[in-house]
């Protein structure tokens, strides 16, 4: 019977229903995909890191500390002995000034390991036997140099006895990454081309691996993907906390907008209200219709958002929001010119329960306090 | 004739600042099964203060109010709501219609209360529906009626549980003198045929030509009962 009445003030709500339900289906779209939109995000830019750069995790010489470049020059040793090579990536590290167009720029010069497969990055254009002094950099850098494939790139280095060396480099490759971290501020050359230009053959400052851990000395510290992911999670989380913030609005939105509703429907019906009291409707099944029906709308806007939001949602997580150019120098990892969504289970579900949670509360609320009028007074 | 109403040395009040109001002063009626009876009298002599202290939607201040055997002021909420829903029918002014719910919805609205079974409930409510001559407006919501014809909807409403008692508050007010008639002739047609105790409050002459006993109350009393 309860559900019967709530059912039928629903239907008979007519056009103030409708629209309840559509703006309730419109704040549960919005929610779940501009969540998505982060969640792609992260989900993107992690995957990133992972393949271009981290792997698995990183051995890191117990000096190394990339924060500070001075370091560099005494945070390297000798490639540990009994690492497979195909489960690794090495990298040597140091800084260095290059000369676009005149102008004096620091840089940090990353050597890599030429014949690697185990990463993304695109390390065949430095193949040190086919010729040497090449070097690539991320099509940020490149933008922001004015730099262009083919260029020649005057590069000034210190080597391990401290003198100062410098050579023209061809600029071999402009690689598209959606990681930031390996493409600002740096550029790649070839393992074997850094080893000689510092002369420091053999050394390495870290390396990445993949697969079963092997037990090295101290003088090696294992970074866990979690570790060298922390930067981005934290920076990720310093902006989550303004989704979150949108998320709470947007919800808030929802509740005032349906509280708004709701108060202004039951007082308005008032004196319906009372001569349902009068017909024999006890508070207890007042109370229930009303908060019924606030709910039924809620489960509505699920079925209607369901309906226009799930295409509308597929088709964004498939093509992506597009993203204007200047958002290349925003600085932020996880993209290149688009961001894609990816919807969790999780929160789908927990926006259609708390949007529900919410709609039972500011159903209820205006009601109880009607309920709790004698039918006299509700009638008048 | 079996007595449903019984109202002994009954007094309401109403709280005015620091003082009180009495609305009804020291009244005793009794009503019987098949009565077509009225509390007339002129605007705030407590009509409709009495009519809704017998319909258990107030209760008395002091004294003794009984109906269908039941002491009004001992009811909890719960029982005064059950007595509603299974003895007594309301019709009111304003009609009080529910205005997102169809003629035939408002009419069933009663019979959802008392869990009456579909079928059972379809034919009471297409039977009430034809006693008030709505029958082709079924599907039409308040709205979309005349006030003579909403007010048909009320009695229709009223009277589909066939309950004992059918209280009417000023149900012609707001009605022309055609459609008033019209009115108050269903409703002598229905005490008639399903006996139930009809129990008006006005002050309409229309409706005090029809009424066999007439309740004359001034100034919360009772000073006449013909």
């Amino acid at each position: 019977m309860v559900l019967k009445l709530a059912w039928r003030n629903l239907v008979g709500g007519g056009v103030r229903s409708l629209l309840n339900v559509f703006i309730l289906s419109v704040v549960l779209v919005t929610i779940i995909g501009f969540h998505g939109l982060f969640v792609g995000w992260q989900r993107n830019a992690e995957n990133g890191m992972i393949r271009w750069h981290i792997a698995d995790g990183q051995y890191w010489q117990k000096d190394y500390d990339p924060y500070d470049p001075f370091s560099f020059d005494v945070a390297r040793s000798a490639m540990p002995k009994g690492i497979n090579d195909a489960a690794s990536v090495e990298f040597l590290i140091d800084q260095g000034v290059i000369y676009p167009q005149g102008r004096m720029k620091n840089i940090i010069l990353k050597g890599v390991e030429e014949e690697q497969v185990l990463l993304e990055l695109p390390t065949e254009y430095l193949r040190f036997k086919e010729g040497r002094y090449k070097l690539m950099l991320g099509y940020r850098t490149a933008k922001k140099l004015g730099l262009s494939e083919g260029d020649r790139l005057m590069l000034r280095w210190r080597d391990v006895h401290g003198s100062f060396d410098a050579r023209e480099f061809e600029i071999v490759h402009i690689f598209t990454s959606p990681v930031l971290t390996i493409d600002q501020g740096q550029v790649w050359l070839g393992l074997e081309q850094m080893r000689e230009m510092l002369d420091a053959p053999g050394e390495v400052t870290y390396f990445s691996y993949r697969g079963l851990r092997p037990k090295l000395g101290a003088g090696w510290i294992w970074k866990t993907q979690d570790e060298l992911l922390s930067e981005f999670r934290a920076l990720f989380a310093a902006k989550m906390a303004g989704v979150s913030f949108m998320y709470v609005l947007l919800l808030f939105l929802a509740m005032i907008a349906v509280f708004d509703t709701q108060v202004l429907a039951m007082f308005k019906r008032r004196r319906e209200i009372g001569m349902m009291m009068a017909l024999g409707l006890r508070s207890g099944q007042i109370i229930k219709v009303f908060t019924l029906e606030g709910l039924l709308s809620g489960l509505l806007a699920v079925g209607l958002g369901a309906l226009w939001g799930t295409p509308l949602l597929l088709r964004f997580s498939k093509y992506g929001l597009r993203l204007p150019e200047m958002m290349d120098n925003y600085g932020i990892d996880g993209f290149l010119d688009a961001m894609y969504p990816q919807y969790s289970l999780k929160i789908v579900v927990l926006t259609i329960v708390l949007i529900n949670l919410i709609l039972l509360v500011v159903s209820y609320l205006p009601v109880r306090s009607i309920s709790k009028m004698s039918p006299v007074s509700a009638l008048k | 004739m079996e007595q449903l109403i019984s109202i002994r040395n009954m007094f309401k009040d109403y709280p005015i600042g620091l003082g009180k109001f009495t609305a009804l002063k020291d009244i005793n009626l009794d009503f019987e099964a098949g009565e077509f009876s009225g509390i007339v009298g002129p605007s705030g002599s407590g009509k409709t203060t009495l009519l809704n202290i017998i319909g258990s939607l107030d209760v008395q201040s002091k004294g003794e109010v009984k109906v269908m055997g039941r002491e009004v002021s001992e009811l909890t909420r719960k029982e005064a709501a059950r007595l509603r829903s299974e003895h007594i029918g309301f019709i009111f002014q304003t009609y009080n219609l529910l205005p997102v719910y169809t003629v035939f919805e408002n009419v069933e609205f009663p019979l959802l209360l008392m869990d009456v079974k579909p079928g059972i409930r379809k034919e009471m409510v297409d039977k009430a529906i034809e006693w008030v001559g709505l029958k082709d407006k079924r599907k039409s919501r308040p709205a979309q009626l005349s006030g003579g014809e909403c007010q048909r909807v009320a009695i229709a409403r009223a009277i589909v549980k066939e309950p004992q008692i059918v209280l009417a508050d000023e149900p012609t007010a707001n009605l022309d003198a055609e459609n008033s008639h019209h009115i108050l002739r269903t409703m002598v047609e229905l005490n008639e045929k399903l006996k139930t105790t009809f129990i008006f409050s006005t002050h309409d002459a229309k409706v005090i030509e029809y009424l066999r006993r007439k309740i004359t109350l001034v100034d919360g009393r009772v000073v006449e009962d013909n």
